[in-house]
């Protein structure tokens, strides 16, 4: 049986999107690329487009219509200070649990 | 917010059919779990422009959206806020009395056109037996009904939707037939000028639309506040 990595990607992603949005004002599209070029080759529009809804809802980034060069206006994102402050909770858990799971896996049971 | 409708409808003109029917179907589901009708349009001015995007790239828009349709509509859904009650309330009222009320200026146009045995239009005048009117008045309420049903399962077999939808409707007309034929509605007959009878249910409509909308306004209104008010507290 594979190992499902989509439960895993739904934990993390939404910070990576966060991280993404924080570096500068971006779209979807744009966001995909990004996280395509770090790695995540299986993540669409489709995937991000509900945790860039939850992340406004939540009041961590805005959004705002601007002019595309691919005809309809396109939505920009923002990170606003409620969403760094959740970026920075984020990447101290991510860190801490990163350490965590290294640990455990490299415990070899002698 | 005007904006982003204009721009859906500019969108709608340029989609490929499949395209636009898989973002009807997207639209059906996301109306049938009652998500937020303001949020909503948002939405699907998103998914247009999505779409739009995509072909301009040369991209099939399942792919750009990555999970099966079906699945893409339940995380938005699990992702939006939901109409309150009593704008769900409101909505089923309104769409009642809607289909409910259509019923007459309907069977009105229908009787200059067609033989209908037991309606008589006389000028701007509908006459007709109660239980003929209750008996069509019934079936449209179970076809609006029927209809909401049938946009949540929008990705279920439709050929399995249809058979249950059409045994529906047979059955609501077995059962409107025996309960029209209980006296006193047997008997009666009405007779409607159906320009006032319009009038009256647009006034009607009309007015539940505005309560609704103080309604949910008042409420609003009324929760922001008790948030600020308990964040004050901690």
């Amino acid at each position: 049986m594979n190992y499902d990595r989509s439960q895993l990607m739904r934990g993390t992603l939404e910070g990576c999107i966060l991280k993404i949005i924080s570096i500068k004002t971006t779209y979807g599209y744009e966001i995909i690329e990004h996280l395509q070029g770090f790695g995540f080759t299986d993540v669409a529009e489709g995937t991000i487009y509900p945790l860039l809804l939850r992340l406004e809802k939540q009041g961590n980034i805005d959004s705002k219509l601007m002019p595309s060069p691919l005809g309809p206006k396109r939505k920009y994102f923002t990170i606003t200070e409620a969403g760094k402050e959740y970026l920075s909770q984020f990447e101290t858990y991510w860190r801490s649990f990163d350490q965590i799971v290294n640990r455990i896996l490299e415990e070899s049971g002698e | 917010m005007s904006s982003m409708g204009k721009g859906k409808k500019e969108g709608n003109l340029k989609l490929t059919t499949e395209n636009k029917q898989a973002i009807r179907r997207i639209k059906f589901y996301l109306e049938s779990h009652y998500v937020d009708e303001i949020y909503l349009e948002g939405i699907m001015s998103d998914i247009v422009g999505m779409a739009l995007e995509s072909q301009k790239r040369g991209e099939d828009f399942s792919k750009t959206v990555g999970l099966d349709y079906a699945e893409f509509s339940k995380e938005l859904v699990e992702n939006s806020p939901r109409q309150t009650y009593v704008e769900k309330i409101f909505n089923m009222i309104i769409s009642t009395v809607a289909c409910v009320g259509i019923v007459l200026p309907i069977m009105y146009v229908l009787g200059f056109v067609f033989r209908i045995r037991q309606v008589t239009c006389r000028t701007v005048m509908l006459v007709a037996p109660l239980a003929f009117i209750l008996k069509y008045m019934l079936i449209v309420f179970v076809l609006q009904v029927g209809w909401i049903l049938v946009k949540r399962s929008i990705y279920k077999s439709q050929t399995f939707l249809a058979g249950i939808y059409i045994s529906t409707i047979v059955l609501a007309l077995i059962v409107s037939d025996y309960i029209t034929m209980l006296k006193p509605v047997y008997e009666l007959t009405v007779e409607v000028n159906v320009f006032i009878w319009l009038a009256a249910f647009l006034a009607i409509i009309g007015s539940l639309y505005f309560v609704k909308l103080r309604i949910v306004t008042l409420t609003g209104f009324i929760k922001g506040h008790y948030r600020e008010f308990k964040e004050k507290r901690g």
